[in-house]
């Protein structure tokens, strides 16, 4: 299961919501590996919004225009992320999932002008000024973490999973991560990141699942919050559709050129 | 309005037994409540809450988290051994450990609930406390709420409740802080470089898998990159250190947390490695914990002391008992009502129960001599003698002591005017307790009043006191123009030693030579870059990118210029020694390429690509960056020099071409700013001083020149204060930029006792020479008495472990038995040359 955005905006896209509904008797394992398998498409979805970075309780915030393109190769997810305006514009990010190997990441600065890969140790640290980290984006895998299943709740609405789980990188900065997923979309609702301390210091909020096309539901809204440092970071879609998208631009060479999406 | 204290006070009198209960139930109040004060030296708070470089550093420490440093240098034949890198990853672990369980802890302790309890409240803050402080009010009042939110049992619920009411959701939050923000060491500090198309940004090295060859790796990135040297290894790789950056909690909290930290150290020691303890958090907090030790200590001794000279004075015991008496319970009242105010006890404070302990016995030595001179033999008659003869100056001596150290509340450092207003309310209570409880106390007793040798020698010239009394006055009597001119000699004298006073309050400077404290921080004051921390803030003004070529050059420039003129800068670090990295590793490691990036924007996309922690120097938006300077200890002047050129480096036209705004912050900025404030303050106090108590002095003579002659034992007395400070180099500190109020506060009543004296003397006589002569019979005696044993009192401070507080009781005892012996022998020679009344005067007196 991930907590990204990749699996929480597109990949949670891909499968039809009501051919998801879970076997109560599933571990927390193979409800992370359901998450994982739903709501992609082999098509391709784009997404359009506004991310907005602010402080907790006021001070100034910033908005900036992002597009996100994701498509499904035979269960593996690739996704790519970009800022399209203020002094971001062009900072792209790509992800590809690998089968049994780690997931590649690359980050593109256009100063710099030659993408950089993300190291596997670097997955926890936040995607460039965004309180959202590498990892949110897309660079964990199911086998990364120990699973949990904790008793199921309602989340407003949401009648949903727990689960909890726990890196198995010794290094990790955080202790687990306790995930509640609606049951209808397999969509994570929420996820509170405890640090070792045992004190949850980052939550993620979806929101507003929004059905796309015949099998794909998108949260209109996700909300990540550093407890720590009282800031957030929320991503406000207004553009969501299922299509194909040009499979070129899932190349580490290429992260420079225009998409026709942008 | 005297006759109508008088009355009063012959009420009490009627009423031993009530006078007295009612003195003991206040007594056992104010001692319930003495084990509840607290201890507060940090330097913080020296400054007043809305003092304006308090409040910059505050602010800016929310961007760039907090400077108070605990470091723990570990020294051994090689500090990249394994054994070392073990050694830390534990240590660390168990400082953790213990900084995880510390809010359990202390929430448990503060609202008395168990430790599981406690750790429930804190599950519910850390849900609630980024919805603001409203919400988490609201929850936590509201049993209702919390039972549906929060799940907990209904019961628990209405318990927190209740308990709530009786705690602000501040401490709550206070308690809820982990006293420790972040700690760092060689096993999680950052190394950058550069791998094909990654750029890699990894710990020193895995702790868990310390073998030869990653030790040797380690060594060998520790070497390639000049950050790290004598920040985290000496340069002999003999010492590392791990660095415990603390969180702005509660002074006691904090406290007890190094003890623990300590205790941890020293309860596993490793055969190999010498562990040391330094840095600011762990000073400060040491003067506190040691300082009610020293306190506990010498304060009997001051007692025994003043025994002794009581029983010099009165050779009878009821003269000794029941002045030691009104002591013991001013000290007891003055500490219980600073515990109730939470007023803590600081540096600055220490001095106050020995104070006191001077005071009250110079109000009880009066009040029990003129009790005993009483030629009345009911011990009624015989209070109520003592008070008429002797009442109005004590209450007038008190008085004008409350509103000298009174005066000091206007100080802008915060420890000096609770000081002054605490002193001040300690003497008023003296006061009471010497013209209501000795009298309670004495009538209680059944027997007659015991009459004692001094009384019958009195005037027989053959004890002590009328010897050297007879002395001065046949051997310096006759000549008053050279004694003022002798005054006037030594005054410039002292004026000359005066000059040389320097100003300069470190913490450092309160500890002996060869403590462990003071051996731990030269130890990493010679190893590494320096304990103390000075910061300099860069902001912008516009909320712009500040890391822009202009300044991140000047940045630079200003790194290399301090580093080469100081010696006293150990390191400097900003933000630029890792955009330098960055570039050299952006480009294959070459060494050409370390250097500042050429653009904003590419310094911009290097720190978005840089995922190691730089939080400590450059803000979230870029907009302000902090650079670090490493400082070593010095003298005072030589830091504010240091802060001076750095603030000059970047000038008004740097500031204005760049729209930025440069400020200095940190511990040692608010050291400089203590110290001057400590310079300020002595000369606005002293001024202060002198004016509130020449017009009280007029007040109570009403005539400008007694007025003026009263002044000028005080003015001996702090100007010799001062010319020894200079002459025996002693600087000018919080503790000792007191002495000269203490001795205003103190040496006027002197004044006060021999003038009011002389003035009825010379009604009865008519002469001055024998209104002289009288005056020494009685208050003389008094005044020489009292100044023996004020000067004993404090100089049993002589034997604190602390330097400072000894330098200071050293200097009180010197300034106010100078002012003791100006007053009986200055006063007398200043009447006979400006204040011997014309012949007309001397008719209308008569």
């Amino acid at each position: 299961m991930r907590t990204k955005l990749i699996s929480t905006l597109t990949a949670a896209l891909l499968i039809a919501a009501g051919a998801v509904y879970a076997q109560d008797n599933m571990s927390g394992e193979q409800i992370a590996q359901k998450v994982h398998d739903t709501n992609k498409s082999s098509q391709g979805i784009v997404l359009k919004g506004k991310m907005t970075l602010a402080g907790v309780g006021g001070g100034s915030s910033e908005a900036r225009s992002m597009v996100l393109l994701a498509y499904d190769n035979a269960g593996l997810s690739n996704g790519i992320f970009r800022f399209t305006d203020s002094s971001y514009r062009g900072t792209t990010m790509l992800t590809i999932e690998r089968k049994g190997q780690e997931n590649l990441q690359y980050l593109f600065l256009p100063s710099v002008g030659s993408p950089r890969q993300i190291e596997g140790s670097d997955r926890e640290k936040n995607f460039v000024d965004t309180d959202f980290s590498n990892e949110d984006l897309g660079g964990s895998r199911i086998s990364d973490y120990t699973y949990n299943r904790l008793p199921d709740r309602k989340a407003g609405n949401y009648d949903c999973y727990m689960i909890e789980r726990f890196p198995k990188n010794k290094s990790s900065k955080y202790s687990k991560h306790v995930v509640t997923i609606d049951k209808a979309t397999m969509i994570p609702v929420d996820v509170q990141f405890y640090a070792k301390s045992g004190r949850v210091v980052k939550t993620m909020r979806a929101s507003n699942i929004k059905q796309i096309s015949a099998n794909i539901r998108v949260p209109m809204n996700l909300q990540v919050v550093d407890i720590e440092k009282r800031h957030q970071t929320v991503i406000d879609v207004s553009f969501a559709q299922e299509k194909n998208i040009n499979r070129g631009y899932f190349n580490r060479n290429r992260l420079n050129m225009q998409w026709a999406e942008q | 309005m005297y006759k109508k204290l008088l009355h009063y006070l012959s009420i009490t009198y009627r009423r031993p037994k009530l006078t007295a209960f009612c003195g003991v139930l206040v007594t056992l109040l104010f001692a319930s409540a003495i084990p509840f004060i607290q201890f507060d030296n940090d330097i913080k708070n020296f400054l007043a809450l809305d003092h304006p470089h308090r409040i910059s550093n505050d602010r800016l420490n929310e961007v760039f988290g907090s400077s108070e440093l605990i470091l723990i240098g570990i020294e051994s034949d090689n500090a990249y051994s394994k054994e070392t890198v073990e050694y830390i990853k534990w240590l660390q672990g168990e400082i953790e450990k213990l900084n995880w369980g510390y809010p359990a802890k202390s929430i448990s302790s503060e609202l008395k609930l168990t430790v599981d309890e406690a750790s429930m409240v804190i599950d519910a803050v850390n849900r609630y406390e980024i919805q603001g402080k409203d919400a988490l009010k609201s929850l936590l009042v509201n049993p209702e709420q919390m039972t549906n939110e929060l799940f907990w049992d209904a019961e628990f619920s209405k318990k927190i409740a209740r308990k709530m009411k009786r705690t602000s959701v501040d401490r709550l939050l206070q308690l809820y802080k982990f006293p420790v923000d972040e700690i760092k060491s060689v096993n999680n500090t950052d190394f950058i470089r550069g791998e094909g198309d990654k750029f890699v940004v990894e710990k020193l090295i895995n702790q868990d898998n310390a073998d030869d060859a990653s030790l040797q790796a380690m060594k060998a990135k520790v070497k390639s990159w000049s950050l790290y040297d004598r920040l985290l290894y000496s340069a002999d790789d003999r010492l590392t250190v791990l660095s415990v950056e603390m969180n702005p909690v509660d002074i006691n909290l904090r406290k007890q947390f190094n003890i623990e930290v300590e205790k941890i150290i020293k309860a596993s020691p490793k055969g190999n490695l010498d562990v040391y303890m330094a840095g600011e958090p762990v000073v400060t907090d040491r003067v506190s914990s040691s300082m009610g030790d020293d306190l506990k200590r010498l304060l009997p001794f001051v007692l025994l002391v003043m025994v002794i000279i009581l029983y010099l004075i009165f050779r009878q015991y009821e003269g000794v008992v029941f002045p030691l008496i009104a002591m013991i319970f001013s000290v007891i009242w003055t500490l219980g009502t600073m515990s109730i105010l939470r007023i803590p006890m600081s540096m600055v404070s220490i001095s106050i129960p020995t104070v006191l302990t001077a005071v009250a016995s110079a109000y009880g030595i009066h009040f029990m001599t003129h009790y005993f001179m009483s030629p009345e033999s009911g011990r009624y008659e015989s209070c109520i003698d003592s008070m008429k003869v002797s009442g109005l100056a004590i209450v007038m001596a008190a008085l004008t002591t409350v509103v000298g150290f009174g005066s000091l509340a206007t100080s802008d450092m915060t420890h000096i005017k609770n000081y002054g207003i605490i002193t001040a309310i300690g003497v008023f209570y003296s006061l009471v307790i010497t013209v209501t409880l000795i009298p309670a106390f004495l009538l209680l007793r059944k027997n007659v009043k015991p009459a004692l040798d001094f009384v019958k020698k009195e005037g027989s010239a053959k004890d002590f006191s009328s010897r050297f009394l007879f002395f001065i006055e046949s051997k310096l009597g006759g000549h008053p123009g050279k004694v003022l001119i002798a005054g006037v000699i030594i005054v410039a004298v002292s004026l000359a030693g005066m000059l040389s006073v320097k100003v300069s309050m470190n913490t450092m400077d309160f500890f002996q030579e060869g403590s462990e404290i003071k051996n731990a921080d030269e130890k990493l004051n010679a190893k590494l870059s320096g304990t103390q921390l000075l910061n300099i803030n860069i902001e912008s003004s516009d909320g712009s990118a500040v890391i822009t070529p202009e300044v991140l050059s000047r940045v630079e420039s200003f790194q290399r210029e301090l580093e080469a003129k100081y010696r006293l800068v150990g390191k400097t670090v900003s933000v630029n020694d890792f955009l330098k990295k960055m570039n050299q590793e952006m480009h294959g490691g070459d060494t050409a390429y370390y250097k500042l990036p050429e653009t904003t924007q590419m310094a911009k996309e290097y720190l978005l690509l840089y995922s190691g922690d730089i939080d400590n120097m450059i803000s979230k938006d870029m907009d302000k960056i902090r650079i670090h300077l490493s400082i070593k200890r010095g003298s005072m002047s030589d830091l504010a020099e240091i802060r001076g050129f750095a603030l000059q480096s970047f000038g008004d036209d740097f500031r204005k071409n760049n729209n930025v705004a440069v400020t200095a912050g940190g511990f040692l900025d608010l050291m400089i700013e203590a110290n001057i404030l400590v310079f300020k303050g002595q000369i606005s106090s002293l001024i202060m001083s002198l004016v509130v108590v020449s017009i009280l002095m007029y007040l109570i003579f009403r005539n400008i020149k007694l007025t003026m002659i009263s002044l000028i034992p005080l003015l001996i007395g702090i100007a010799m204060n001062f010319g020894l400070m200079g002459f025996l180099n002693i600087p000018l500190n919080a503790a000792t930029a007191l002495v000269a109020s203490i001795s205003i506060g103190m040496g006027i009543d002197y004044s006060i006792h021999f003038i009011t004296q002389y003035r009825n003397s010379m009604q009865e006589l008519n002469d001055v020479d024998k209104a002289v002569r009288k005056t020494y019979e009685g208050t003389g005696r008094a005044i020489l008495s009292n100044a023996a044993s004020v000067m004993a009192g404090f100089l049993v401070l002589l034997f604190s472990e602390f330097p400072v507080i000894a330098q200071c009781g050293g200097l009180i005892a010197f300034t106010v038995t100078v002012t003791g012996f100006a007053a009986i022998i200055v006063i007398p020679a200043a009447m006979r040359v400006f204040n011997r009344p014309s012949a007309g005067e001397t008719q209308k007196v008569a």
